[in-house]
């Protein structure tokens, strides 16, 4: 137990140390990233075997061709999806693409690199140049603005996994090539980030891109996205960190690093800071894994077996062409009028969290876009922005999370022109929000009940009058006078009653118009009753 | 005999089985023979000389007057390569290197006719020059993508692991001393 204890304060100590990390300006953080991403194509990038990298459930070895096992006299054949997906995202990145570029081998060996090398683009990278706008309005970062510049993207492919198994007599690896030749595209930033927001909100923005133009499922914790740091203080020699397979890793690793070499450089104790070397994340510290006496030579050579990648200047402005609209326009366009969204709400329209299996933000955005429109049409310019986006965002979602209904489904009964009138009688108060809630609730629920195939457009006008859900506009003053009265005898005490008229307890009233809220189902205005309990009650405040 | 389905991959007719039953483009004049029945056939057929050195340079190599790669770089080469340093003859790869490096000098001598470029990326096998990818043979090749279960890209047409010497689950095995205690 002791043990326990003592193991258990160490791990806590580690884990303050990092959270409590201090930049501090005399210590000058520099960092790069070198981001690796799983193009998802249909097929793999020198043959055609099925792109199926990180489905866990796969049998190992499934989906691999003669090429991607290597065996002798298979060669490559380019897959050209590749180019197109590059070239979706270097003109994302306003990065210039080669209209020549060319592949070539950097050989090394490891049991998942059946080769002995690997095809990447060395020489002649497939773009250059480019980048990431970051701001304080959209990725919450200290400075107003600040560009990330990018020094080049490269296609390459992917290697096989490795298994380390240890039964104690013996050690193996076991290898799976179903990810071997799968295609990445390797992007490499300047080293222009000088704090950790940068690095957090680059890496935030670079996976919803990848993700907005469906071409990786960018997930960090599938390895889709694989993020390597270099990071330098005070122009001492670069440090490459590696093995981060998540944000918190990322994050964490640069904090440590970043106070390893500043207790060095504070110390005087620069020597081992003066050569490049690479270090691995344990999950609670760094550690070296190579330095330069180590360093890997990778005889680089182009590959004698693939053509140049020869691009006619018609590509450029064809894919430009098909280019959707970035996140970055669209978050500023729903953050302008008439949307006037909040950064959250603007993000949940804007950015594939791949994390819901109701809906898809692109979707979302043309539900809510359409329905804003229809809204618009029906009460005039002058309307409320704030009733769709409550409605569509927070309370239509909530419901369709809630009964697991999908929103391509939902949308059969609540087209956006029936949507619009739901808002409309809102808008109008010919229902409280209550009621609202209750008629919206009780479509989707009853479209579920019939397994969602009886989709019958609702009869709002009909459901409102069924349900006696309409908002009572005179309210007898008799029976609102029994009801809060009511309200009072059951809720209250002599102390409660006491705080709420001195208004030492304002809060109070509240909970007695909620009260009476609920009791009326949301049918009379809550103005209604707080005027009448502050007239029964004598409350002069 | 064997379809020709793509202009840089080199066809295994009649799938992995008959992988000895032509030469690599490199060897030249390669025909198509007989098929083997034995390994010594292989083995034969492979050590027999088709071109030589001397046939197209001229180059008449005296060993003795060869300059050998030092011992520390051949055993650096040795372990970038993955090969073991234990219980090698370092002087017969000395001179066998030598005499490469010879040869490879020996090229970068040759005159080359119409040479437009002395960039280092077009030392190569591949022409220079190749058609540009225009948008529409882009999309149409994204389009036409098609597998061909012959040569394993169907998932599922061939187990992978079954030529290999050791294999557990479906897994290839890498035994960790292939990997480490490399000196």
């Amino acid at each position: 137990m002791l043990r326990f204890a003592r193991c258990y304060s160490l791990a806590r100590s580690k884990a303050t140390q990092v959270q409590s990390t201090v930049f501090k300006p005399e210590y000058a953080l520099k960092c790069g990233l070198e981001i690796h991403t799983q193009l998802n194509t249909g097929n793999k990038l020198f043959s055609q075997s099925t792109n199926s990298a990180t489905p866990l459930a796969d049998v190992p070895n499934h989906h691999t061709s003669f090429y991607d096992v290597a065996l002798p006299g298979t060669q490559p054949v380019f897959n050209l999806e590749a180019i197109l997906f590059a070239m979706k995202l270097s003109l994302s990145l306003n990065s210039q693409v080669n209209m020549v570029s060319q592949f070539d081998r950097k050989h090394y060996f490891y049991g998942d690199q059946p080769q002995g090398y690997q095809v990447t683009q060395h020489y002649r990278p497939f773009a250059r140049g480019g980048k990431v706008n970051l701001s304080r309005e959209l990725d919450g970062i200290d400075e107003s603005s600040k560009d990330i510049s990018i020094a080049q993207l490269q296609i390459e492919q992917d290697t096989g996994k490795s298994h380390y198994t240890d039964t104690g007599k013996d050690v193996v690896t076991l290898v799976d090539l179903n990810r071997s030749n799968v295609p990445l595209i390797e992007l490499v930033t300047n080293p222009d980030f000088s704090d950790i927001k940068q690095v957090k909100a680059f890496i935030k923005k670079y996976q919803n891109l990848v993700r907005h133009l469906h071409i990786s499922s960018g997930d960090l914790e599938t390895g889709a996205m694989r993020v390597d740091v270099n990071l330098s203080i005070n122009e001492f020699a670069r440090v490459e960190l590696k093995n981060l397979p998540n944000t918190s890793s990322i994050i964490n690793a640069i904090k440590y690093e970043y106070q390893r070499q500043v207790e060095l450089i504070s110390r005087g104790e620069t020597d081992s800071l003066l050569e490049p070397e690479t270090r691995g994340w344990t999950g609670s510290s760094t550690v070296k894994l190579r330095s330069k006496e180590t360093t890997i030579d990778y005889r680089y050579m182009p590959d004698p077996e693939l053509p140049y990648i020869n691009l006619a200047p018609d590509i450029i402005s064809g894919v430009a062409a098909s280019m959707p609209e970035l996140p970055d326009d669209i978050m500023r366009m729903l953050m302008q009028k008439p949307f006037q969204l909040s950064l959250k709400d603007a993000k949940i329209l804007t950015y594939n969290s791949n994390q819901n299996d109701m809906y898809n933000h692109e979707a979302l955005r043309s539900y809510y876009l359409k329905t804003f429109h229809e809204f618009s049409k029906l009460i005039g310019k002058q309307g409320s922005a704030k009733l769709p986006t409550n409605w569509i965002i927070h309370e239509f979602l909530g419901d369709l999370n809630k009964l697991q209904v999908p929103l391509d489904k939902a949308q059969e009964v609540l087209p956006p022109a029936v949507f619009a009138e739901f808002l409309r009688l809102l808008y109008t108060e010919t229902i409280s929000p209550t009621s609202g809630k209750l008629l919206l609730f009780y479509i989707l629920e009853t479209f579920k009940q019939s397994g969602c195939q009886d989709s019958f457009l609702p009869d709002l006008p009909k459901l409102i009058k069924e349900f006696e859900l309409h908002a009572i506009t005179e309210v007898d003053s008799q029976e609102l006078m029994t009801l809060c009265n009511d309200i009072i005898a059951q809720h209250t005490d002599e102390a409660f009653i006491r705080n709420l008229v001195s208004g030492k307890k304002k809060t109070s009233l509240k909970f007695l118009v909620g009260q009476g809220m609920r009791q009326s189902q949301g049918r009379i205005k809550a103005g209604e009753f707080e005027k009448k309990f502050k007239e029964i009650l004598d409350i002069q405040w | 005999m064997f379809r020709t389905r793509w202009i840089c991959r080199i066809q295994i007719a009649g799938g992995i089985n008959r992988l000895g039953s032509y030469r690599l483009a490199s060897t030249g004049g390669a025909k198509i023979g007989k098929k083997f029945e034995t390994m010594d056939q292989i083995k034969a057929y492979l050590s027999e000389p088709v071109w030589s050195v001397h046939e197209y340079l001229g180059t008449n190599v005296e060993e003795n007057t060869l300059r050998l790669p030092p011992v520390e770089l051949v055993k650096k080469l040795l372990r970038l390569s993955g090969l073991p340093l234990e219980g090698v003859d370092i002087e017969a790869i000395q001179m066998q290197l030598a005499k490469q490096l010879s040869f490879v000098n020996r090229l970068h001598n040759i005159p080359v006719e119409d040479r437009t470029s002395v960039e280092g990326y077009d030392a190569r096998l591949m022409p220079r020059q190749t058609t540009k990818l225009n948008y529409r043979m882009l999309l149409d090749a994204v389009k036409h993508q098609k597998q061909d279960a012959d040569i394993g890209e169907v998932s599922g047409s061939w187990t992978a692991t079954g030529l290999a010497a050791e294999s557990k689950n479906g897994y290839f095995v890498v035994r960790e001393g292939l990997l480490k205690n490399r000196k």
